[in-house]
């Protein structure tokens, strides 16, 4: 029973302190449904009260069947955790770690594990955020990775540009940054810079797969804010857990879990997260940018029903996906061994990608709608980022350099073939 | 997540109340009226936290225990977690 450790002010004696105290006896008493001992602390999958273990086993079992179902993650394959610093890649971050682990101190399997690195953006120039500031982060990021022994990488935003010199490339991401007047356009700019700059890294350091931590609730934020900004064609391309458009393909292993969950994940597991500033951070809930106000929209329809993101997404994840949603099947493996794993295999396109994309965001262009603009980019970023053709120049140049898909090219001229 | 950034960057904070039984909803109240001076639409919603903010009372889930008619007593501890930079 609740004591009051003192004069209870307002409180009749027995009628209020008795009923609080019911309340939290209510409390101890809702256990955990998954192993009925514990006293639950949370609700996780909507409706569902769990202690923090279960909370813990449910999500890691989300993740592991994600990896495993789609053949993400093989002995052959170095992986690339982009850490963010917050919530849900922090967990991705620890279970990666984790299964690595085990994947190594297993003997059933006969493989080395796979190979596991992390890397981490600094966008604090883009944002402007102070030197001091910038460096703390990168100083909790190398603690938070050394301690699982995991090689680090990090690299500063401005280093997209890839020019030798440090002061050039910051000069030229402000004078980019600078030259898009519209906040959504910054804000879509700067995710574009970063996953370039993360499949640099990729490349370079020779990893096979990028994972990143990108929750249920984030991607449904993501389906409606491509919604609004008319990116129709190319939404199914986003939601999938795999895209292939990148060098090492991209991998989302949390595509299933709310953010609500990783967050408290960490919380009880004391799993430190670094927090980030971003363009939307400090600013009113009713004003900016078309991201900021589908993220919150989203948070808000989660108040009464906390399945409305899941919702979301398996809707979107209804649309066709696209050849490159699929992972070509590895050589390595055979067909009767993914059979025997449970492993889905799509009949995909092996090789080249059928469709066009854009050279800044990798949208798939719609050929078709594309007539009077240029052919290099979507609508979306012709719109909102390239509208000016001195932004164009600003680009960084590997990125100016590309040429409009051959898939489009030919649609074009498709009429005029013989 | 960040919501110290409203606090004057300080996490955490020992506060006292006149009562020693209340409930999350005075607590919103007390703090929008001590603690809180300004941009109080990052923080707070009506008479609720902004959606996106989680709410722990003793480490339990404030959707276990009743949301804004938690109750809350001496030496509990309540922190509010805000996912809106998912990371």
């Amino acid at each position: 029973m609740a004591a009051c450790a003192g004069a209870c002010d307002g409180c009749s004696a027995g009628d209020a302190s008795h009923a609080i105290g019911d309340r939290r006896l209510d409390i101890a008493r809702s256990v955990c449904m998954k192993c009925k001992e514990e006293a639950a602390v949370a609700l996780a999958n909507q409706t569902e009260p769990m202690c923090a273990q279960c909370l813990r086993s449910s999500i890691l079992g989300k993740f592991k069947t994600v990896l495993n179902t789609h053949a993400l993650v093989s002995a052959q394959d170095r992986i690339l955790l982009g850490f963010s610093g917050g919530p849900s890649s922090r967990v991705a971050l620890e279970f990666l770690a984790e299964i690595r682990s085990e994947a190594l101190a297993s003997r059933a399997l006969n493989a080395p594990g796979f190979g596991l690195g992390v890397v981490f953006i600094d966008e604090g120039l883009a944002i402007g955020t102070s030197r001091e500031e910038r460096s703390r982060a990168v100083d909790v990021v190398e603690k938070i990775v050394s301690r699982l022994e995991l090689p680090l990488v990090v690299r500063r935003l401005e280093e997209v540009f890839d020019d030798d010199n440090q002061e050039d490339c910051a000069t030229q991401l402000k004078n980019l940054l600078d030259s898009v007047k519209d906040g959504t356009g910054k804000e879509d700019i700067v995710e574009i810079l970063r996953m370039e700059l993360l499949e640099q890294v990729a490349k370079k350091e020779g990893y096979t797969k990028l994972v990143l931590g990108l929750s249920t609730t984030r991607i449904a934020a993501r389906v409606v804010s491509a919604t609004a900004k008319g990116q129709g064609f190319a939404l199914a391309a986003g939601v999938q857990y795999v895209d292939s458009r990148w060098h090492a393909p991209v991998v989302l292993p949390l595509r299933d879990c709310a953010t609500k969950e990783l967050a408290l994940l960490c919380h009880f597991f004391h799993l430190e997260t670094l927090f980030l500033r971003n363009f939307s951070t400090l600013v009113e809930p009713s004003a900016s940018t078309i991201n900021s106000l589908c993220s919150n929209f989203v948070f808000t329809l989660r108040e009464d029903n906390s399945s409305r993101d899941h919702t979301i997404v398996r809707t979107a994840g209804k649309l066709t996906p696209f050849s490159f949603n699929h992972l070509a099947p590895s050589n390595g493996d055979s067909r009767s061994m993914r059979k025997r794993r449970g492993v889905k295999t799509e009949l995909s396109n092996s090789g080249s990608n059928m469709e066009a994309l854009c050279v800044l965001c990798r949208a798939p262009v719609d050929g078709r709608s594309q007539l009077e603009d240029d052919p290099r980019y979507c609508r979306s970023c012709t719109l909102q980022i390239v509208d000016d053709s001195k932004v164009c120049n600003l680009l960084p140049r590997h990125i100016q350099a590309r040429r409009a898909g051959q898939a489009w090219m030919k649609s074009q001229i498709e009429e005029f073939l013989l | 997540g960040g919501l110290e950034l409203l606090f004057g960057s300080v996490k955490c904070h020992e506060v006292e109340l006149d009562s020693n039984e209340i409930t999350v909803e005075k607590l919103l109240v007390w703090i929008r009226e001590n603690l809180l001076k300004e941009r109080q639409e990052m923080f707070l919603k009506g008479k609720s936290v902004r959606p996106g903010v989680l709410v722990l009372i003793n480490d339990y889930d404030w959707e276990l225990m009743g949301h804004l008619e938690a109750p809350i007593k001496d030496k509990d501890s309540v922190v509010f977690i805000s996912t809106l930079h998912g990371g």
